[in-house]
């Protein structure tokens, strides 16, 4: 029988290898990250015939600290905004990448907001927490929110690119060229 | 392009079929082909081809020499080379099946052009002079009291630029000479169309590449058609084309001129891309000369494509017709933009002045006719005041 | 006077990708003022990502026309960026326009350019000129920095939908009290405190 103990120590168990798997995401280089990451949402784009103005709305941040942060569409998601990605469907995506420069540059965060088009709004967020937490069951640090904020689901450690594949060729509906 | 029927063949008037009859009715004739950068040369001469290998009785060869050798050195015989390396591959693929006399003279002659072609190692004696020497003979000559034989290397004429060498071109011309029989033995001509010579823009260098590899050609009664710079047509150059049975202006298609515009249309794979209006401009910007036609339309329907535009929108014809007129903007001199402007106002354009000839040869002044020039309307839309080309 | 288009290197490498790999596209790229060559590898990163494949950075400098047409060739099909064309002659010019032909392959070939060496490649080599059209480019800058007004614009959405100020923030991330969710990472980037991280 499954009690609140025993689901936070299958939890952990789970969390501790996701928090490793994180650690093994790595680049060469915060720019040739940025620049596939843009040439890839660039192929998206002309495939889905969707004229998004990529070089305008993919944004970077790099800190003296060490950090680079890759930003697409607003902080926030609280409506559409023409800074971020319109997917002909209707559907709408904003993204935030946070990276450590080092000799390999390791993955540190991000979040993936895509809303569904239709009144609701429905959304799916997928999110890397900067670390584990100390109740993965509630927190994961590798989490899916399907269409709730209080609920996070666990979720194998994504690469940027595999959670935009999820995006773009699982939830996104609409028609490609 | 011409198999998938995106050229359209009576663009200049049938210019291809005149000179194919002539190469084909009159063997030895020597055609040339003049015209401007990017006026359509290389398509009339494939059009021509085209046409002879419908004929019974014709065998044609076009060679784009530029991409077989370096022609910008003082290099005799390259020509001949060239033709000889593709009318071998010819007798070959004709005749190697057959027996007797026929393989026995594609044998004995591939050595004699690959070595004119390639170059070979030759051994030669060298006898001593009748004074006594300080030095020794080397070891390894084969010397006796008399002499010493020494190898040199024998350049080929698909080479490279050397210095001045001995130019015997009477050998290769017998051997050409029994291949050429072969083909008359069935009762075909032979035409030899050389595509790139237009490349060597200056007259002299023009005349170094071609005087003697012609006149051998003439001897051997092989039809000749062939580029040449548009320089030939003016000055002192004129004379070069005395040398030839006929020399073809192949003049830009006027720009209002509706089967300039069809050109576009075949080409352009999407109509609803591009309103009628663009049309007209890109053809009024191109000045008619087809290549320019041809990017301008390719930039300006990338730029709509990259903008997310649906179709060729004006600020894409205009974006494009710019970047084809800085272009032609980049390194003319004050004295050059004056003689535009002159030409601009006035009609006029003086092309005894070197500098003067160099904008028609590059284009910056389109050649209507023997009297008509223009200055490049994409260039034209660009030109600064003289004031302040003279400023920068 | 007239000056060619300035395009980021992103998009430059788009328009190489519409065309296609074996395009037999040639582009002319001229440097930023005073930047030299020093922009080629960011640009051939850029091209790497679109086109999937390594360009090839060829420096001339020294090589006769034979030797271009034989590097050119081998192999005939990948992108090439050539470098090392400044105190060319005239001449050399010439020679690469008589040799056109012997130069196309189907891979791209994008000559790296100061101002100068394209007005001798106007100049001298109108063959090529033609060929090329108008796809010559001065190369711009990236553009893709956050300015300060978009970090303030992210802050302010932040600050109103976790109704927390910058300084809080600051606080909770100096005490290790930071709530789990990446955006507060992304907060303390904006404020230029990813030491917090």
């Amino acid at each position: 029988m499954s009690t609140i103990e025993s689901a936070r120590g299958l939890a952990l168990r789970l969390d501790q290898a996701v928090h490793r798997a994180a650690g093994e995401i790595v680049y060469d280089s915060v720019n040739s990250f940025f620049i596939n990451l843009r040439a890839y949402l660039q192929v998206q784009d002309d495939t889905l015939g969707a004229n998004n103005n990529l070089f305008a709305i993919l944004r970077r941040i790099d800190d003296q600290s060490g950090l680079f942060l890759t930003n697409l569409g607003p902080a926030i998601d609280a409506g559409d905004t023409a800074n971020h990605f319109h997917f002909p469907s209707g559907a709408r995506l904003s993204f935030g990448v946070t990276l450590r420069r080092g000799h390999q540059c390791a993955l540190v965060s991000y979040r993936f907001h895509y809303v569904h088009p239709g009144p609701e709004a429905r959304f799916f967020r997928f999110d890397l927490n900067p670390q584990p937490h100390e109740d993965p069951l509630s927190e994961p640090r590798c989490h899916l929110h399907p269409g709730f904020d209080q609920v996070r689901l666990p979720i194998p450690a994504l690469s940027p690119v595999e959670v935009l594949d999820r995006i773009f060729f699982v939830l996104d509906e609409g028609p490609r060229r | 392009m011409i198999r998938a029927g995106l050229v359209i063949d009576e663009l200049h008037g049938s210019l291809y079929r005149h000179l194919a009859v002539r190469a084909d009715l009159e063997p030895g004739s020597q055609q040339l082909l003049v015209g401007g950068i990017g006026s359509g040369k290389t398509t009339e001469l494939l059009l021509a081809e085209s046409w002879l290998r419908s004929q019974e009785g014709a065998v044609s060869l076009y060679i784009d020499i530029t991409a077989e050798t370096d022609l910008s050195g003082f290099n005799e015989g390259a020509l001949l080379a060239g033709f000889g390396r593709h009318l071998y591959r010819y007798v070959l693929s004709k005749f190697s099946a057959d027996a007797g006399v026929q393989q026995t003279t594609v044998k004995e002659t591939k050595q004699a052009i690959q070595e004119f072609c390639y170059g070979k190692t030759e051994t030669e004696w060298v006898p001593y002079p009748d004074e006594p020497q300080d030095w020794e003979p080397e070891a390894e000559d084969f010397s006796d009291s008399d002499g010493y034989y020494r190898t040199r290397e024998v350049p080929g004429k698909l080479k490279p630029p050397i210095p001045a060498i001995r130019r015997d071109l009477q050998s290769i011309g017998q051997t050409l000479s029994r291949l050429l029989a072969l083909i008359r033995e069935q009762k075909s001509d032979v035409v030899v169309i050389f595509d790139g010579l237009d490349r060597l823009l200056v007259p002299e260098k023009f005349v170094a590449a071609i005087y003697q590899d012609f006149r051998v050609l003439r001897g051997l009664k092989v039809s000749v058609l062939a580029t040449a710079p548009i320089s030939i047509l003016y000055g002192a150059a004129q004379q070069i084309s005395e040398q030839f049975e006929r020399v073809h202006h192949i003049a830009p298609v006027p720009a209002a001129e509706p089967l300039l515009q069809t050109v576009l249309r075949r080409r352009c794979s999407d109509l609803s891309l591009l309103s009628e209006a663009n049309v007209a401009r890109l053809c009024t910007y191109s000045g008619g000369v087809l290549r320019d036609l041809i990017t301008l339309s390719r930039d300006a329907g990338e730029e709509a494509y990259v903008a997310g535009a649906n179709e060729v929108r004006d600020q894409d014809v205009e974006y494009s017709a710019k970047q084809l007129g800085t272009a032609y903007l980049r390194g003319l001199g004050p004295e050059q933009i004056a003689a535009l402007w002159t030409l601009a106002n006035t009609r006029s354009l003086n092309l005894k002045l070197p500098a003067v000839l160099e904008l028609l040869v590059t284009r910056r002044v389109i050649e209507y006719s023997t009297t008509d020039f223009r200055v490049h309307p994409a260039l034209m839309a660009v030109l600064p005041q003289q004031e302040e080309a003279k400023s920068q | 006077m007239a000056d060619f288009a300035q395009k980021p290197a992103y998009e430059i490498a788009r328009r190489l990708e519409v065309r296609g790999q074996q395009s037999y596209s040639w582009f002319i790229l001229i440097a930023p003022p005073g930047e030299g060559e020093a922009g080629v590898e960011p640009f051939a990163e850029e091209l790497e990502a679109f086109l999937g494949r390594e360009p090839r950075v060829l420096d001339i400098t020294g090589f006769l026309v034979d030797d271009l047409r034989s590097k050119l060739q081998d192999p005939p099909d990948d992108p090439v960026i050539l470098l090392g064309f400044n105190e060319r002659s005239g001449e050399f010019w010439s020679s690469i326009d008589v040799n056109r032909s012997g130069l196309e392959r189907s891979g791209g070939i994008i000559f790296w350019l100061s101002a100068k060496g394209v007005s001798e490649l106007c100049t001298y080599a109108p063959n090529v000129r033609s060929f090329v059209g108008g796809s010559i480019f001065v190369v711009g800058r990236e553009g893709s920095e956050m300015s300060p007004e978009e970090r303030r614009g992210r802050l302010r959405d932040l600050a109103a939908y976790f109704r927390m100020n910058d300084d809080e923030v600051i606080r909770l991330a100096e005490a290790r009290k930071l709530p789990a969710e990446p955006e507060f990472v992304e907060w303390l980037v904006l404020l230029g405190r990813g030491d917090l991280v």
